[in-house]
């Protein structure tokens, strides 16, 4: 409780504070917008000379001064990187693998989740606790091994090393989906038993139509994942024709070294997916973020 | 998270008790069988590649014959006899020491700033964390480009102010810094954390210290800093396993050099295996990444009980 004399003093120091600020604020805000301003100038300058560069010409990179903004602009450049290339092909690989491995990864992760958030039996808290495990391990430890046994079962340069793993789950789908499970009321699976339902349909037909929004994230964060992955491929894939669009863009530049524009255009057909997909989700990806990162 | 608890707890006591046995045996039987691709998962991609990758540690192992068991060989090898490992343990660590603070000040002071109810923050923090989503060959090739000597924007920048710019990704002493400078356009993804950490601290506490009369920096320091100091150990420990496999970057713009300036943990252990199919010795490396993670975060969650401020403590 606090003393008269003391609320005095404190309402008397509050006043002080507020005659004293008004300027100092204004000014202090005048320089937090001015900074956020900057320096969001400087994370979108990257994106926007980019595109400039991308619709012009070798002209307007050598231009002195600086040129930033294409003498004549045109489409030429992503005609060269669709038409005289085989991009077309690299994204359709992609998506062939994308597409795979994406539903074997939302069924056994979305599984594994609802198996770990409700359903018990013995061993299932360590069992968990090895999948966060698998998180903090450097892929490398397991990297060689697992290649090893892919080129006894000869299957390198095939897709199967690259979607095969996907329906034996992925640690962070499955904290996600585990920590989603959470949220949704165990009256709706206690009514539907009381319905007779098992625990398979109560899987397919009350968790995962509840889970619609849970979903979408997975999907977002498996498909920008499989978009760029590098290394994958790079490993294992030795067959130009079947490169991914990573791959593909690496050869790409091979071939067109000294054609910036060429190479812009097409770094920006791969960056773009992933640019409008987190644009439009961006709420389910901080979401996620947000939860895994805090007091997990 | 304190939502499960709040969840799980009546759905312990409404399970019935009566038919327990066959209803929970029957529980069991479905727990395993919708877990059973994680089963196989941590049995054939995780333990016994582990295993394997261990003994392979010991081998030589050079793929096209079967690894014959040679004892610490690869370890020895490793510490007293390459001083292109040695190097990239290095090249990594001057990573870690420089990058890792100056994206962790900077995504600190941006989420900041725009936690002090900056009107269009949704616009800012999209702004921001955009460009940490980038990544891959295309990223490599941007970065590649803005940092060229000849045409690149950055150098174009330093010209204007009459300064000679770096050669960049070409010169050895400057090779790693220009990677630090790519990786600062991903702090929107450290700044996403720190943000959700300030806005999780109870406008109250800082209601209480105003009135005792504390002033702004004094409410950082005893409020702020405290209290986000499980972001902060979040955010620096997985700055650090981050930083141990740059890759992509390296391999596409620099492949190790100039003078292996830029030869990181990864790329030569990819290096190792997959070009000099030394699969025995890279093997050895990944152990050797693998403990050094292992004890850092061992010693760092110990650290972390002292410095740490976990609110379910109080």
């Amino acid at each position: 409780m606090m003393t008269t004399q003391q609320a005095v003093m404190t309402a008397q120091r509050a006043s002080r504070r507020a005659k004293s600020t008004p300027v100092l604020r204004l000014i202090g805000r005048g320089f937090t917008y001015l900074f956020l301003s900057f320096g969001a100038l400087l994370m979108l300058f990257p994106f926007a000379w980019m595109i400039s560069l991308s619709l012009g010409s070798m002209n307007d990179l050598w231009a002195i001064p600086p040129r930033y903004i294409p003498e004549s602009p045109s489409l030429g450049n992503y005609y060269t990187a669709l038409f005289e290339f085989p991009f077309m092909r690299y994204i359709r690989n992609t998506l062939v693998i994308t597409g795979a491995s994406m539903v074997g990864q939302l069924l056994s992760s979305t599984a594994g989740a609802y198996s770990f958030a409700r359903l018990r039996w013995k061993g299932r808290d360590l069992v968990f606790i090895l999948v966060l495990g698998t998180m903090m391990m450097p892929p490398q430890v397991t990297l060689i091994p697992t290649y090893v046994i892919w080129r006894i079962l000869g299957a390198l340069d095939t897709y199967a090393p690259l979607i095969i793993p996907g329906y034996l789950g992925s640690a962070f789908l499955t904290f996600l989906a585990r920590q989603y499970f959470f949220s949704i009321p165990l009256e709706l699976e206690d009514a539907a038993r009381v319905d007779g339902c098992g625990f398979f349909s109560t899987y397919f037909r009350i968790m995962l139509p509840l889970a619609v929004p849970l979903m979408i994230t997975l999907g977002l964060f498996s498909f920008v994942g499989h978009w760029n992955d590098f290394f994958g491929p790079l490993i294992y894939l030795t067959t130009p024709d079947k490169y991914n669009i990573q791959l593909g863009l690496m050869s790409f530049r091979g071939q067109y070294v000294t054609d910036v524009p060429a190479l812009m255009a097409a770094s920006v057909m791969v960056l773009m997916p992933t640019l409008v997909i987190f644009l439009f989700g961006q709420q389910y990806f901080i979401r996620s973020v947000v939860l895994s990162g805090l007091k997990g | 998270m304190s939502q499960s608890n709040t969840v799980i707890m009546p759905g312990e006591t409404t399970r019935t008790r009566p038919q327990r046995t066959s209803y929970a045996r029957q529980e069991a039987l479905a727990g395993i069988v919708f877990a059973a691709p994680w089963l196989l998962n941590l049995l054939f991609l995780t333990l016994i590649p582990l295993g394997a990758s261990l003994y392979f540690s010991f081998s030589e192992y050079q793929i096209v014959r079967a690894p014959v068991f040679w004892g610490t060989r690869n370890y020895v090898t490793l510490f007293t006899n390459d001083r292109l490992f040695i190097k990239s343990l290095w090249n990594t660590v001057y990573m870690v020491l420089l990058g890792v603070p100056l994206r962790m000040v900077l995504g600190m002071g941006i989420a900041l700033l725009m936690n002090t109810k900056v009107r269009g923050r949704a616009l800012f923090r999209t702004m921001y964390y955009l460009p940490s989503q980038v990544s891959g060959v295309a990223f490599a090739m941007l970065w590649g480009f803005l940092l060229n000597p000849q045409y690149g924007v950055v150098s174009n920048v330093i010209w204007s102010f009459g300064v000679r710019p770096p050669l960049w990704l070409a010169d050895p002493l400057w090779v790693k810094p220009s990677f630090v400078i790519m990786s600062l356009w991903g702090v929107g993804g450290t700044m996403i954390i720190w943000l959700a950490g300030l806005q999780s601290i109870p406008e109250v506490f800082y209601e209480a210290a105003e009135i005792d009369g504390a002033g702004r920096l004094r409410r950082f320091a005893s409020i702020t800093l405290p209290l986000l100091s499980p972001t902060t150990f979040f955010v620096l420990v997985t700055g650090i396993i981050g930083t141990f496999q740059i890759f992509t970057q390296a391999y596409v713009l620099t492949a190790g050099g100039p003078a292996d300036a830029s030869l990181f943990y990864a790329l030569y252990l990819y290096q190792q295996a997959f070009q000099f199919f030394k699969m025995g010795y890279a093997s050895a490396m990944a152990w050797v990444l693998f403990i050094m993670i292992m004890a850092l975060t061992l010693l760092q969650l110990r650290l972390a009980r002292s410095w740490v401020y976990y609110e379910a403590e109080r």
